[in-house]
């Protein structure tokens, strides 16, 4: 034990001093220059500049076009929904089995409430999109004036009309469906530009 | 005979010009009614014989065009429409219609298509 106290820890002490010694002699392995160009410090920035903006930009640009679209999506899903309001408007009154006066002048109102959505729809897509939606587009504008010109003919408008006869009520909600087919794929061609 | 291709309405526009504008609003009533008379007030077959049909007919003798303005007119239905510009249609012929009638209608450009529609597919309801 005396062995190990008096001459094998001083020495254990003493080679470990020595590699300690040549460790931090060697420390740092490699070496700094200070004098830096500055061509080398924009080449840096640069690196890192373009290392953190473009996948912003990239991002940024995919939100904007995510937005744009829900954008016109929204449009067409808003026109849709006051065309419903029409059907339904058009529903309750075939089956109340008697047509107001104010039951037309509501039709009415709904058809320039719903004129101003397709024109807003209509706008959107003319400016921003391509042939195959334009050429739906196109289809639909077809459609809704035949849909105008089913509720709000001599049919449903005529003074002596006191209710919606079967064939008109038929006629219209067709037309309707045919509608929402139209929209439904604009809706998908929009979702693939 | 394409009445509404670019080159065929360019050729109409150089001929003619616009020499009177009938601002329905303004000269007929702020409300559209339905197709005739005895559908109520402000029906398209009044509007047609007391002021489209004359003032279509002087536009055609001085060769010029009518231009009809909707703005501020409320209600577009296709019983109107049908009463007053399909009429003429019927009357006259869409193609003559057609080369001496303009529409404007900033708010609701819609109607336009809805009435160039109904002056080219006239029906007598």
């Amino acid at each position: 034990m005396k062995i190990l106290k008096f001459f094998l820890l001083p020495l254990v002490t003493l080679v470990g001093g020595i590699i300690l010694g040549i460790v931090i002699r060697d420390f740092p392995l490699f070496t700094l220059n200070y004098n830096l160009k500055v061509t080398e410090v924009l080449s840096v920035l640069l690196t890192f500049g373009i290392g953190i903006f473009i996948p912003l930009i990239v991002k940024k640009l995919i939100d904007d076009k995510r937005s744009f679209k829900n954008t016109l999506i929204e449009e067409a899903g808003s026109f849709v929904k006051t065309a419903s309001r029409i059907n339904e408007r058009i529903t309750t009154i075939y089956e109340s089995t008697k047509i107001t006066q104010r039951d037309k002048d509501d039709l009415n109102l709904l058809f320039e409430i719903a004129d101003e959505e397709f024109n807003s729809l209509f706008s959107f897509i003319e400016t921003y999109c391509q042939d195959g939606t334009k050429k739906e587009l196109a289809n639909l504008k077809a459609k809704w004036i035949d849909y105008w010109k089913i509720l709000t003919g001599t049919e449903v408008t005529k003074s002596e009309v006191k209710r919606l006869d079967e064939t008109t009520y038929k006629k219209a909600v067709k037309t309707f469906n045919e509608l929402k087919g139209i929209v439904r794929n604009i809706k998908t061609q929009l979702n693939e530009l | 005979m394409e009445l509404c291709s670019i080159g065929n309405l360019n050729k109409i526009m150089m001929e003619m010009e616009i020499k009177d504008t009938l601002i329905i609003a303004k000269e007929f009533g702020d409300t559209a009614g339905a197709r005739d008379y005895d559908d109520g007030d402000f029906s398209g077959k009044e509007f047609y014989d007391n002021f489209l049909l004359q003032r279509f007919n002087k536009a055609v003798e001085g060769n010029y065009l009518l231009l009809i303005d909707i703005d501020g007119f409320w209600g577009w239905p296709s019983s109107f429409v049908s009463g007053s510009f399909g009429l003429l249609s019927m009357e006259l012929g869409s193609e003559l219609v057609l080369k001496h009638l303009r529409f404007k209608s900033d708010k609701n450009p819609l109607k336009i298509d809805k009435a160039i529609h109904v002056i080219k597919n006239p029906t007598k309801k």
